[in-house]
């Protein structure tokens, strides 16, 4: 017939890439071509040949002669098929089998309502995949596989000789449960944890199944399935499915499925573990580098602000400190600089200038001296990375403060006076942490009740935005901001700087801005302790 | 960027475009160390700031690093037609000296 | 605004320029505030029995409270009104009832006093300030921590301001409210990035986000926000004038819950909020996205204000000879005009644009602006976006609702 012709062969190669199952049958019922992915689908039910569904719906069309419609089979593996009729002139006919899209002609199913349970997994882990909290994706492996794969669920979380569970009856609500038990009592929990395969459930004696496994409000254990939660390499758990006594035994579809789910499950919880992991240790980390809370001290307000250039990130390339005096009547030492570049790398490096200050704060008296220690601690050959600050040594007399201020590299500080005035301190110096010599020269301001003197990094005056978008904020807006803000708290200032050049950058990209000021408290003044709770951010 | 092989033949000038920022700072700094490679040796490295419409601290931190690299080949460096707000640069954070400096101090 | 001081919607002015003279004033906030004179009618049950002993304080009544704090807040005396604050706490006044009844009540009424050019932005910065260490020191009074103390464990709550978003302080009230009635809260503050708040969510896991935002330029970024949270199985609750008198914008966005103040929102807190089911995407709450005119106009804005400025100056003498610094209000004002234009494209209702011409129309009469000006401003936005159907018919409705005025 036609299939030991050349052309005729040549004319069927081309179903091979159909994007469903196809077979084309003769005028008798032979099987004249298949597809691959119909040979696979049709493998499953019938071991060779054309299964009999299909031979009896190719026999009735023949027999009809109406126009073919499709004819729909239940197939034990794939779920619904529907299979299509396209009658051919030479009297063979071609079968498309449509399976619900993706199958591949492979499903898995519940013994349950019968819905194609790809949905159900697809579902499964749009719920997974959308929190990276281990507890609550714990949570919800064990809700969803309460709901869908068994009568109860409990998952069982690595770790030490206390074993951490989360357990669920179907339609509960999970709860966090801790024994200290050990996995062997459950057979194959203890392999399951170190991630090897499961074992079968029929193996497994439901009366053996230890008190603690079953959740509160579980009568007498039907049957019990164990299925590892394989991580991203490291095992990230065990998911034991619970049926009530008189359920029946796992099937071995939901077997299959249930391994289908818990690999997602497990990919889920291990994804959340090393995020955890990681934001722990990047908090801690941050916490050193994040800019102090500032507040009243010693009869001088301060106050900072701080906006990292990388919106994700808290911290970044500026920093500023207040270190009291270590006696009465002594100065305390405030600081805000910069450091070349952004992000993690230009934080890190902020981190070792305040350290190093910190340690330098006996010989605070003398700036140039501080500057240049500093200068001798950051030289390095490895790279030409430099800070820029400004120090100022503050100091309350009587109603009035007197700040020494030195720059190194830095915009000299504006000081804001009581009608308005805004003025520069005459201070400048070099960078510090790669030339050879660190040079200043320092300026003395006296403050006035209700004057204050602005410290801030050129990430504010740099701001790139306005009405075109392009222009930069400029120390002439900053200094008009400043002019209207005469008189007003510490913390009123910093805010207002830090909405307009919010207002001024819009969406626009920006360097880290930081500013912090200095202010001798206005008559009628509240100085705030705080300290309550964990403010520590 | 590209270099100008400027007359005679140890002399290179270097032309710094646009912004001198963290985005444009390591491929002038590539630029520089590839020219310091040859051979002869270049003997002064000229930047033509002229088209320099912005200098950042990574810009500064770049020229510094030039200027390393430039005193460690035992060349010279020359910061050429220097638009206004570098010199500002130079001048607040005290690095005029040290990048204007004919010879290493 | 109601007068029962809301203290999630405030009625805090926008923290724009100031203003001076003849520039049309910018008006972030959607809600007409207008300007009743009398404080806050207090909640009746002013004062409780003392709990701390021998205070010999005499009982204050609430009304009589707000005015004496007021006339202290307004004059920058912080002093006094940390003594009249303190005072009343010891005399036996609840600390939430001095939070939201007094602290709350002055904050709205400030905003109704910038809007009504009664005081300066830069007085409305002075006392948001000196309410905030009030705030403080009331939270770290012993009557604060004693009660608070008495509270069962409610679970964990993180509290942010919308990316963008400069009133921290209804967010810094809901946060001492709800640590006062036993909740573990995370308070994000002010301008708190969306990835960095998203970031904090999986780490901690809270029962629910409280998200306030008072500016509705800020709800496509609310509403990046609530979707985000949502898909990290945290609900959301929405609180703050952004999202309307009546929280129809916390529904559009998707939000789990609203609440119109404080102890609203610590109440249905306090009933929990269902976690969150199938996560969505922005464009599934609104599909008129799909018309891109949102896009267009938010990304063109600053084209926008460029023609509509060139064509003030081309038309209006007295436009012409604006000083540098008028003119720059002017540009921030056409700003905020498109910005809203673009946020009720985003939103699909046209009334948030109403509301807001409507609302610049008394900020600028109470400052002296022709309301001609505003006419003009967007009779030249409507020209320039003819193309765009939504556009013109939102820009309509506002020419004519100014017209009827």
């Amino acid at each position: 017939m036609a299939s030991s012709s050349p052309a005729a062969t040549t004319d069927r190669e081309f179903l091979n890439a159909a994007p469903y199952p196809v077979v084309v049958l003769g005028p008798d019922g032979a099987l004249l071509h298949s597809s691959p992915s119909a040979r696979r689908l049709l493998a499953a039910s019938a071991a060779d040949g054309v299964p009999p569904w299909l031979l009896r719906a190719h026999l009735d069309l023949a027999a009809d002669g109406a126009r073919p419609g499709p004819v729909r089979h239940a197939h034990p593996v794939a779920g619904p098929v529907e299979a299509h009729p396209t009658p051919r002139p030479d009297g063979s006919t071609v079968w498309w089998l449509v399976t619900p899209e993706g199958c591949a002609g492979l499903l898995p199913r519940t013994a349950g309502d019968g819905a194609c349970d790809w949905e159900l997994l697809t579902r499964l882990s749009g719920l997974l995949l959308s929190s990276l909290n281990v507890d609550r994706i714990l949570e919800t492996v064990a809700r969803q596989a309460a709901l869908h794969l068994a009568d109860a669920a409990v998952v069982v979380a690595p770790g030490g000789r206390t074993l951490r569970l989360v357990t669920c009856l179907r339609d509960g609500d999970p709860a966090h449960v801790q024994v200290r038990a050990d996995p062997a009592e459950v057979p194959g929990l203890a392999e399951a944890l170190q991630g090897f395969p499961p074992v079968p459930s029929r193996w497994i004696d439901p009366d053996a199944a230890p008190q603690w496994l079953r959740p509160a409000g579980f009568g007498r254990v039907g049957s019990v399935l164990v299925t590892p939660l394989p991580g991203h390499g490291v095992p990230a758990g065990a998911l034991v499915l619970l049926r009530a006594a008189g359920g029946g035994p796992f099937a071995t579809e939901e077997e299959v499925f249930a391994r289908l789910f818990a690999t997602r499950a497990g990919a889920a919880v291990s994804a959340a573990v090393m995020y955890s992991e990681q934001a722990a240790v990047t908090d801690l980390l941050m916490r050193e580098l994040l800019p102090p809370r500032l507040e009243h001290l010693d009869g001088v307000d301060y106050a900072g602000g701080y906006r990292a250039s990388v919106d994700r990130d808290r911290i970044g390339g500026d920093f500023y400190d207040v270190h009291p005096a270590d006696q009465p009547g002594g100065e305390t030492l405030a600081l805000l600089g910069d450091v070349s570049g952004k992000g993690l790398e230009a934080a890190v490096m902020t981190g070792k200038v305040r350290n190093t200050l910190h340690a330098l704060l006996p010989l605070a008296d003398d700036h140039g001296r501080v500057l240049n220690l500093l200068n001798r601690a950051l030289l390095t050959s490895r790279h030409t990375r430099f800070v820029s600050l400004v120090l100022a040594s503050v100091r309350r007399e009587d109603d009035r403060v007197r700040v020494r201020l030195s720059a190194a590299g830095h915009p000299a500080p504006m000081v804001l006076r009581a009608d308005g005035r805004v003025t520069d301190s005459t201070t400048l110096g070099s960078i510090v942490g790669v030339l050879p010599e660190a040079t200043t020269c320092t300026d003395t301001v006296l403050l006035d009740p209700g004057e204050a003197c602005v410290l801030y990094s050129d990430g504010i005056t740099e701001a790139k935005g306005g009405p075109t978008g392009r222009e930069q904020f400029g120390e002439h807006r900053l200094r008009q901001a400043l002019a209207q803000c005469a008189g007003l708290p510490a913390e009123a200032i910093v805010e207002r700087i830090q909405m307009l050049t919010a207002q001024w950058l819009r969406d626009g990209r920006h360097d880290d801005m930081a500013v912090m000021v200095i202010a001798a408290p206005p008559h009628g003044h509240l100085p705030v302790v705080t300290g309550r709770r964990g403010d520590t951010a | 960027m590209s270099a100008r092989p400027a007359p005679g033949p140890r002399t290179v000038t270097v032309p710094v475009e646009g912004e001198l920022d963290h985005e444009s700072c390591e491929e002038l700094v590539r630029t520089v160390t590839v020219h310091l490679a040859a051979r002869p040796p270049v003997e002064v490295l000229r930047l033509d700031c002229a088209g320099m419409s912005l200098c950042d601290s990574m810009g500064l931190s770049a020229l510094l690093q030039i200027r390393r690299d430039v005193d460690a080949a035992g060349g010279r460096l020359r910061l050429d037609h220097r638009p206004a707000h570098l010199d500002r640069l130079l001048h607040l954070t005290g690095t005029a000296d040290y990048l204007l400096a004919d010879r290493p101090a | 605004m109601s007068t029962d001081t809301p203290p999630l919607t405030p009625a805090a002015p926008p923290r724009g320029a100031a203003r001076e003279g003849t520039a049309p004033a910018p008006a972030p906030a959607p809600v007409p505030a207008p300007a009743p004179q009398v404080p806050a009618p207090a909640v009746t049950a002013s004062a409780v029995p003392a709990r701390t002993p021998a205070v010999s304080v005499p009982v204050v009544s609430v009304p009589v409270l707000v005015e004496q704090v007021w006339e202290a807040v307004i004059g920058g005396d912080q002093a006094r009104a940390a003594a009249l604050a303190t005072g009343a706490l010891e005399a036996g006044l609840e600390p939430e009832a001095l939070l939201l009844d007094v602290i709350g009540g002055l904050q709205a009424r400030i905003g109704r006093e910038w809007a009504a050019d009664r005081i300066t932005v830069i007085q409305e910065h002075a006392a948001t300030a000196v309410n905030e260490r009030v705030v403080a020191l009331v939270a770290g009074h012993p009557a604060f921590a004693a009660v608070a103390a008495r509270q069962p464990d409610r679970g964990r709550v993180a509290v942010a301001c919308v990316d963008g978003e400069w009133h921290a302080f209804p967010a810094r009230l809901l946060t001492e409210v709800l640590v006062l009635r036993g909740w573990r809260v995370d308070h994000l503050g002010a301008q708190c990035p969306t990835p960095h708040l998203i970031a904090h969510l999986h780490r901690t896991a809270p029962d629910a986000l409280a998200l306030s935002a008072s500016l509705s330029t800020r709800l496509p970024a609310a509403h990046a926000a609530v979707t985000a949270a949502q898909a990290a199985g945290v609900p959301v609750i929405a609180g703050g004038a952004a999202f309307g008198p009546d929280g129809r914008y916390a529904r559009l966005l998707g939000a789990d819950a609203w609440a119109p103040d404080a102890r609203t929102a610590a109440e249905r807190l306090a009933r929990g909020l269902p976690l969150p089911s199938t996560p969505h995407q922005p464009v599934d709450d609104l599909p008129h996205l799909a018309d891109q005119e949102y896009t267009l106009v938010s990304r063109s804005s600053r084209e926008l204000v460029g023609a509509v400025m060139a064509a003030l100056e081309r038309e209006r003498p007295a436009v012409r000879s604006y000083t540098p610094l008028q003119r720059a209000h002017t540009l921030d004002d056409l700003g905020h005009i498109v910005e809203h234009l673009a946020v009720t494209l985003y939103t699909g209702d046209p009334e948030l644009f109403t509301a807001f011409t409507d609302w610049t129309r008394e900020v600028l009469r109470a400052r002296g602006v022709p309301d001609a000006l505003l006419a003009f401003a967007l009779t030249v936005l409507r020209e320039q976006l003819r193309d765009l159907p939504r556009s013109v018919a939102v820009l309509t409705a506002a020419l004519s609702t100014g017209d009827a005025a």
